[in-house]
Parts: structure tokens; sequence; C-alpha cells
């Protein structure tokens, strides 16, 4: 059997296993290759770093649980950039139903239980307490419909209480959260267009900047979106996330995950090379010599 | 209740509905147009809601009749079933918060839905070897972009071909953004085609009347 046969032949079973083998060892004995931030995370970076007191932001999850190993990263460090700024207020909100039970995931991963309480909401997160400097409004059924819903009637589509029953509307009062325009930065983590939602209800409405972290399927169109002004900041999947805590100071995992990344593209590269010597030494002239 | 059973009913239903969503998203009009069109986002909302039941209640006649009749992969729809009343039953009787919920969630549907998606990167690198061959100009082309876009996305790529990165970034910025805008552009003329429609009563399939439209023609 020629060279040629062989590449041309090769099981898939065997991509498969390097590909899971490459991956374990990059991620089990990472070796720190140097990262580049792009443009569009310093932005990001930018942009929440110069929240300033009194500032109100929403926090949308609209994560599903397929994206969310691929936002965790994002959502771990902007949220803690986000919660260390004073005096900014924040509300959660997801419009996707697996969201709240990930959204008190990076709660807790990112906070301790406040004194006195043993179980979620009471989660204090670098400083900021559950009910007087955030709150967790949980899942809204509806996606666009709730948020045109929002950005018509903010109050009204919030409703009186968080996800836990707990009546919120002493924290929407003293914080003067009244209308749509009240709000001053809307963050979506997606892996549905959550972000593409918020542009159009409050960014073209209301001018209210939207930022956007999404899965890797979703950043060619989101790229596209940031391109045109729309989004104000974007921190496309891993890469971007790793980009971010890397910006941020935050030792989180992926930083970890990017050498993986980088090796496994780098073999996606070698069997689109792998595969066309196969092709153009065996299986085209096979196909010829059939003919 | 005739009028129900009116064509023109309908009609009328739609274009006012359309006329209270679409006219304050592009003109300042008074309040009171502004509350009817919360209002009827509010209900849209709603029904939304409801028509999760409906989903529910159709995969549970399905899976019921897969079982019944012992059809391929038949034992699965137990499962289903099982696992979707323990959701609905857990949910509604100890509520959304309640661990024994949240227990069902992280054990099935995080573990699931995470599963099935990592699973792509197998298939994924096995497409790369198979798909990108350069039988054509065209194939050429769009080998050559991914393998630039490629370059640039991983980090040890921009190490050391940082040549590529300019390349990638172009395409990016100009091929991607000028060919996902005439997607927009199509979608955006495309709704307002749908709207004017909608306001002239012409757009029937929404309410379910195309049928009878074809068959009152015939």
């Amino acid at each position: 059997m020629s060279v040629m046969k062989v590449i041309a032949n090769i099981d898939r079973r065997i991509y498969y296993g390097a590909v899971f083998v490459l991956t374990a060892i990059m991620l089990l004995f990472p070796i720190g290759l140097p990262l580049k931030v792009s443009p569009e995370v310093k932005a990001a970076y930018n942009m929440i770093d110069s929240l300033e007191p009194g500032d109100i932001v929403i926090i949308n999850f609209c994560i599903t649980a397929s994206g969310y190993n691929e936002l965790k990263g994002a959502c771990n460090s902007m949220i803690s950039h986000l919660f260390s700024k004073p005096g900014v207020k924040v509300i959660f909100t997801a419009t996707s139903d697996q969201a709240p039970i990930m959204m008190e995931e990076i709660i807790a991963n990112n906070g301790e239980l406040m004194t006195g309480h043993s179980s979620y909401p009471y989660y204090e997160i670098q400083g900021k307490q559950y009910g007087v400097d955030y709150i967790n409004m949980g899942y809204y059924p509806g996606l666009f419909k709730w948020i045109a819903a929002l950005s018509a009637d903010l109050r009204g589509s919030l409703g009186n209480n968080d996800w836990y029953g707990i009546d919120v509307r002493q924290f929407l009062d003293s914080n003067g959260i009244m209308e749509a325009r009240d709000i001053d930065l809307v963050l979506s983590f997606d892996s549905d267009d959550g972000a593409g939602d918020f542009m159009r209800y409050f960014y073209l409405e209301y001018g209210t900047p939207v930022m956007q972290s999404m899965i890797g399927v979703m950043v060619a169109g989101a790229k596209v979106e940031y391109n045109a002004g729309n989004y104000a900041a974007i921190v496309p999947s891993i890469r971007g996330a790793a980009e971010y805590q890397f910006l941020a100071d935050y030792p989180g995992f992926a930083l970890t995950q990017m050498d993986a990344f980088s090796i496994i593209q780098f073999f996606l590269i070698f069997l689109m090379v792998l595969g066309n010597i196969g092709y153009y030494g065996y299986t085209r002239n096979h196909k010829e010599a059939k003919k | 209740m005739s009028f129900l059973k009116r064509k023109e009913f309908y009609v009328v239903i739609l274009i006012m509905v359309s006329l209270f969503i679409y006219v304050p998203y592009f003109f300042q009009v008074p309040q009171a147009i502004t509350n009817i069109e919360t209002w009827l986002i509010d209900t849209a909302v709603v029904i939304g809601a409801f028509a999760v039941w409906v989903g529910f209640i159709t995969s549970t006649r399905r899976e019921i009749v897969r079982i019944q009749r012992r059809r391929r992969g038949w034992f699965y729809g137990i499962i289903i079933l099982g696992l979707s009343w323990a959701m609905v039953i857990v949910g509604l009787g100890l509520g959304k918060t309640h661990v024994i919920f949240e227990f069902l969630q992280r054990a099935f549907v995080l573990p699931g839905d995470s599963t099935i998606y990592a699973i792509l990167v197998f298939y994924l690198t096995s497409a790369g070897a198979r798909a990108f061959r350069v039988n054509s100009f065209e194939s050429a082309l769009l080998t050559l972009g991914a393998l630039f876009v490629l370059l640039k996305q991983a980090p040890l790529g921009e190490l050391l071909i940082p040549w590529a990165v300019p390349i990638s970034t172009y395409l990016e910025n100009y091929v991607a953004m000028g060919a996902t805008r005439v997607f927009s552009v199509s979608l955006a003329v495309g709704a307002l085609v749908l709207a004017i429609r909608l306001f002239m009563g012409q757009e029937l399939a929404l309410v379910g009347l195309v049928e009878r439209a074809v068959r009152r023609e015939e």
C-alpha cells in the first residue's frame, strides 16, 4: 500500500483520538503561549473599567448548557471586574431557561455567602451585597419579545419580585431605576442572540451601550455588529475570555485553555493539508483511473 | 359569535396589531398608543410562555404513541417522559429554586447538553481533513480564507505567522462584513415589506387563512 493511499484513507477515529490526546496534554501541562489582546476585548475592558458610581448595569445570561463552558471564562472575569467598580448597581436577568442555574454558579464562584445566610441569593461579591448592590431577576420567557417589552416598560416587565420571590421594589426605587433609559450598560453572555435584541431595543432606541460575549459560531456576526458600531465591545468565545482574564489579571481557566485551543487549531490546519495531499496523491488519481 | 368565523375579523386584528407595533417603533406617537404597544408585547410574552405547554403536551403524546407501538428507540421515550414529567412536577410542586429541581438540571440537562456540543470538535477536525479539498478555484479561495482565519484565531498562529493577521483582519472586516450586510439589509427590507403587507391585509398566512383563501379562489 502506497504512502499516499494510507494518507487518503486515515480512519477518522485516529483524528478523534489525536484531538482527545492533544487537548488532554495541553490542559494538563499548559506551556503558556503568548497572547495578543484584540482591540474589541480591550474596548470591553475599558468600558467596564470606566463605570462610575451610580451606573446601572444589566447583566443578561442568554446561555444554554452547551455554550456554558465556552463562556464561563468571560462570565467569571467580566463579572468579577464589574463588581470591583465601586457604586455600580447590577441587575441580573436571563433569557434562556437553563441560564439561572449557571448564573447562580458564577455568582457563587465570585462571591461568598453573606453573614447570617446559608443559601442563594445572599452572596456578597467584592463587597457588593445582594438586594443592596445587585439583584437576580432570573429567567424571563420570550427572548426578543421580553426585551422589547423591557425597553417599552422596564418596571412592568421586570416585575416586583426577583427569581426567589423577594420584593425588589426598594432596590429599584432607591437606585432610580424607572425606565429603560436609566440603564447605563447592557452586558449579555450569549449562546443565543440576546445582545442583538438588546442592541435593537436599547442601543437603537436609547443609545444604551451593549456589550456581548458570545460562543464561537456567533463571532463572525458579532464582529460585523461591532465594526458597524452597534455593539460597544465584544468578547469573542474562549479566546476573548482569555484576553479579558489577562487584562483583568484574573487567574482563570480560559487562559489555560488557550494552549489547547492553539494546538487544536494547528492540528486542524495540518489535517486540511494532509487531506489535500491524500486527495491529490491518491483519491483523485484513483477516481480518474476508474473512469 | 359568527364574526369569529369571518376572515375579515382576523384581517382587521392583524392590521391593527401590526400598526400598533410598527408605527411606535419608527415614529413619535402619543403615550396612549405606546401603552397599547406595550400591552400587546406583554401579551405576546405571556402567550409565548403558555405555548411551551403545547410543545410539552405534543411531545408527551408523541412519546406515548412511540412506546405503545414499540417503535425504534421506544425505551428512550420512557426516559424522556419520565424526566420531562419529573421536571414539571418538581418544578410546579416544589418551586424552580428547589434543590431537587436544581439537581435535575445539574445532573441531566447541563452535562447532556454540554456533551453533545463538545462532541462537535471531533466532527470538525474530521471535516477539516475531508471537506476542505482544493479541487476548484472557489474551493481554493474558501480553503485559503479558512487557513488565514484559523492562523489568526490561534494565539500560536499570530506568533509564528504574523503576516497572516492583517489578511485575516481584512477578510473579517471587509469580505465577511460585506457578505453579512447583504443578509442584514435583505432581512430589514424583507421586514419592511412584511410590515406593508400586514398593513394591507395581504399576509394571511400568519392567522392561518391562506388555505381558506385559496379554496375560495378555487
